[in-house]
């Protein structure tokens, strides 16, 4: 490939042609579009699994799901709760894009989502073990007792056959690919909260390296199990606001404490510009940088000073050939945890100088709880509609100004006013930084 | 175009910790293959693996304290990346932390099965034998955890997040540039170096350290057995060979540092080799995938190992050794041939073939980055090492394995992954002059 030749590549343009997502703010864009710029909160009380004696009894869960979903019987071992989200957003953004993939040939388009592997459920381990233990099962063993069946037989209705490929985090995307029929390059990435937006990087490159004319991307998540809810309470990540479930995701609010653990998935369809308007397709906006960087700090903490967050927005910024003025608007990472949003801000700074005082920043966060691997998806598709419709949703519950956290957060109510160019935000835990870049198209 | 070289090599496996050893033990065939040693061992269907004994952090400047939030993939991936990182001298070597990328291949979360039956222990409220009295066998009782805080380790979640053993490789050696960390089961160490030649090639880095680890657990191994296609109690590890009853496990990580040539060359850095083409795929076939994880195709390896070739811009006559994923399940195996035999048709029975995993066992998400440090090995030593002694390949297979360590020029290696979830990878790696 000569130098040209790569030029010439990376003048390919990336757009936006279609999106849909399941939140716990509604099963379609729509309505969780309208659910967000009316500033109402998809956190309630955990229905999944009998939360009452845990310490976080709040989560952000996807509600009224159809999970009687069309899809083959041979699949059903595989699709677990989050890939089901995946599947109904992949569908919905396939349709809004007007891409019919069983009747046309799909070695051009690809997926790339992100996502996690499948949580662990406590009622899983509770039939695992049936009416032994593995200790007893271990001692029984070792008395001499060989008719204790091997735990592979013990757990032959919890484990389902095919479990090790389903809650491998790599399913979502092989089902998409089966079940829409798509033939061009798969990947998956892992990287916790950044896992979309990473995703989301890479279906960008895989457009503009030739290698897929469109692209399904965006991540699916629900780590809303027993041990998750646990685990994160015990890193002293969650909101404990059990008794306003509604108040408790407050990002950059003095009072903040914690994230709100959620789930759901975004898919948005990428497509390669030329490609959209050989088929006249409605342009939605312009994916134009990515930018990608690692913390190298710790594994729970931010930095407060921001590094690491600075050094992703600014690689984002020159991918795009943007300049700090072009922004109109940060979808911000905001997750309501006192050290990110902190952190968040401090990186803002050092991006924008003094115009970080300028530009709005709002946290999505506040009404749709921190949805993990899908929230980077949900956000960005959240930010296309924002340039769509020219409305800023707000950060709600900020009620308490936080003098470390001085940025225009557009308080409680949504703004109207010119957008263009987005960035969007998103850090993961231990330190995996991504931001996209979206603009107008023009 | 710019040219992708491989400057530093780190590997941690059941047959050695350094390159020396490593090297040693693939040409002498020492297998690590032993009996299963995990405390669930006399619970677990498969038998035997291939496992890592002879592994002391602090060797690796871990500290101890660290251990608790790392399981053992992040152990293993920080410890080879130390050795890679220091193989290709990158201290000194003039780029700054964000200008190095990290892509790491790793399992997801993995939940250990004693973790999980602590909780569950301690949801049932530490007296089980209610449980045990047969006059309370009634199973669908709900339970919850009595005391969460104690059920669950404050740092488990920090243990078992797919991205964490890349997070910790990137605080120890202060890497802060783009990354990427692949979950997609076996294919993830492949994958990982594929897209990291990608990256550099396109010019987004130069500099990037990637590779993939996998830690051997309990839950895997019930898992993977359920999907059937372990080998259980005493079988050996004997890919291609007609006798073979299913995958062996083992575990390891590997990791190497793919450099620009021409930044690589200004620095004087020792080159291993280059890579010369990528390529993955993945079966969008229903069948394949739904009915089971047995392969009913060759025909997707086929379209990956194509892809790469002309990728690499290079003619399946030039490559003189293949690296060969080698489950030793009968259906992969199976499959795996026949895509070798149309791509090299009557070349099969003179073109060397190789596989470390009658030694090593299978190393999952670790195992297709080993098979491209092990195809590297291969270039720098002229050398083909041969498989366990004697296999038996299943009638009408020609592969050539060779019986006896084989002195040739190998310029062009094909390393493949050809994957249990129908994700596949293959990478062209190339003698550097």
């Amino acid at each position: 490939m000569s130098i040209s030749k790569i030029q010439q590549k990376e003048k390919k343009r990336v757009v936006i042609t279609g999106f849909g997502a399941v939140t716990p703010l509604g099963n379609t864009i729509a309505e969780s579009w309208r659910n967000l710029v009316q500033g109402k909160s998809g956190i309630g009380e955990i229905t999944l699994f009998d939360a009452s004696k845990y310490p976080v009894k709040i989560a952000a869960e996807v509600k009224n799901f159809d999970f009687s979903a069309n899809l083959p019987e041979d699949l059903h071992p595989f699709v677990g709760r989050s890939t089901q989200f995946c599947i109904a957003a992949a569908r919905e953004a396939l349709t809004h894009a007007g891409i019919d993939t069983a009747r046309q040939d799909t070695a051009n388009i690809g997926i790339s989502l992100g996502s996690n592997e499948e949580s662990a459920h406590l009622s899983h381990w509770e039939r695992l073990y049936e009416t032994k233990t593995v200790k007893q099962l271990l001692e029984l063993r070792q008395e001499g007792d060989r008719s204790v069946p091997p735990l592979h037989l013990a757990n032959a209705h919890s484990l389902g056959k095919l479990w090790q490929i389903r809650r491998a985090a790599s399913t979502a995307a092989h089902i998409l690919s089966i079940l829409f029929n798509i033939q061009g390059p798969v990947r998956t990435s892992t990287g916790a909260c950044a896992s979309s937006a990473q995703a989301i990087g890479k279906a960008m490159r895989l457009i503009q390296d030739g290698d897929a004319e469109v692209v399904l991307t965006g991540g699916c998540d629900s780590m809303l199990s027993e041990f998750c809810i646990a685990g994160f309470h015990r890193l002293r990540a969650l909101s404990r606001n059990n008794d306003n479930p509604e108040k408790a995701s407050r990002p950059f609010d003095l009072k903040r404490d914690g994230f709100v653990l959620g789930e759901g998935a975004g898919v948005l369809v990428l497509e390669e510009l030329s490609h959209a308007r050989r088929r006249n397709a409605v342009i939605y906006g312009e994916l134009i940088g990515y930018g990608s960087s690692s913390n190298a700090y710790s594994i729970t903490a931010s930095p407060e000073d921001g590094r690491g967050a600075d050094l992703c927005m600014k690689a984002a910024l020159r991918d795009a050939g943007c300049s700090i003025e072009d922004i109109d608007y940060i979808n911000a990472h905001g997750t309501s945890t006192y050290l990110n949003d902190k952190s968040e801000t401090a990186a803002i700074k050092n991006v924008f100088k003094d115009r970080a005082y300028e530009v709005p920043v709002s946290s999505n966060k506040s009404m749709l709880g921190h949805l993990i691997a899908s929230a980077a998806a949900i956000e960005l598709i959240m930010s296309v509609m924002t340039i769509n419709e020219q409305l800023i949703p707000p950060t709600i519950n900020y009620e308490h100004p936080d003098p470390e956290c001085d940025l225009d957060y557009v308080p409680n109510e949504p703004r109207c006013r010119p957008v263009e160019t987005i960035l969007s935000n998103s850090f993961a835990f231990g330190g995996q930084n991504a931001s996209v870049l979206v603009k107008k198209y023009q | 175009m710019r040219r992708v070289v491989i400057t530093g090599l780190g590997a941690l496996t059941p047959i050695g910790n350094t390159l020396e050893e490593l090297w040693c033990a693939l040409v002498d065939c020492r297998s690590a293959i032993a009996p299963l040693c995990l405390p669930t061992a006399p619970l677990l269907p498969a038998g035997r693996a291939g496992q890592i004994h002879s592994f002391t952090p602090a060797v690796f400047n871990i500290p101890q304290k660290s251990l608790k939030v790392m399981n053992k993939t992040i152990q293993y991936a920080l410890a080879a990346s130390t050795r890679a990182v220091a193989d290709a001298a990158l201290a000194g070597s003039g780029y700054l932390p964000h200008e190095i990328g990290l892509y790491l291949g790793v399992n997801g979360i993995q939940y250990t099965a004693e973790e999980l039956f602590l909780a569950s222990y301690e949801a049932g409220g530490k007296d089980m034998r209610r449980y045990m009295d047969p006059e309370h066998q009634t199973v669908g009782e709900p339970i919850v955890f009595r005391d969460p805080d104690a059920a669950v380790h404050p740092l488990w979640p920090l243990s078992v997040l797919a991205n964490m053993a890349l997070c910790h490789i990137a605080i120890h050696h202060n890497i802060q540039g783009r990354n990427l960390a692949f979950s997609s089961i076996d294919a993830s160490g492949m994958l990982a170096i594929g897209e990291a030649f990608a990256a550099i090639r396109r010019g987004e880095l130069d500099i990037i350290l990637a590779g993939g680890s996998y830690g051997l657990n309990t839950l895997d191994l019930l898992s993977l057995d359920r999907c059937g296609v372990l080998a259980h109690g005493d079988a050996v590890s004997i890919p291609f060979d007609r006798r073979r009853s299913g995958c062996v496990a083992g575990e390891g990580a590997a990791l190497m540092v793919l450099e620009e040539r021409e930044r690589a060359r200004k620095r004087g850095a020792r080159i291993y080799a280059e890579v010369a083409g990528y390529c993955s795929w993945c079966d969008a076939t229903v069948e394949p995938f739904a009915k089971s994880v047995v392969p009913e195709s060759h025909l997707p390896l086929c379209r990956c190992i194509k892809g790469a070739l002309q990728d690499a811009g290079c003619e399946p006559d030039a490559i003189s050794l293949v690296y060969a994923d080698g489950k030793g399940t009968v259906h992969n195996d199976r499959q795996e041939t026949r895509a070798y035999e149309e791509i090299f048709n009557a070349r099969c029975t003179t073109l060397p073939f190789a596989t470390a995993t009658p030694l090593t066992g299978y190393m999952f998400s670790a195992h297709g980055a080993f098979s491209a440090l092990a195809a590297v090995l291969c270039i720098i030593h002229s050398m083909v090492p041969p498989l366990d002694n004697g296999v038996v390949l299943d009638e009408g297979c020609s592969l050539l394995f060779p019986k006896n360590t084989l002195k040739k020029q190998v310029t062009y290696v094909m390393a493949n992954t050809f994957g249990f979830s129908g994700e596949h990878a293959t990478l062209i790696l190339q003698r550097h002059e």
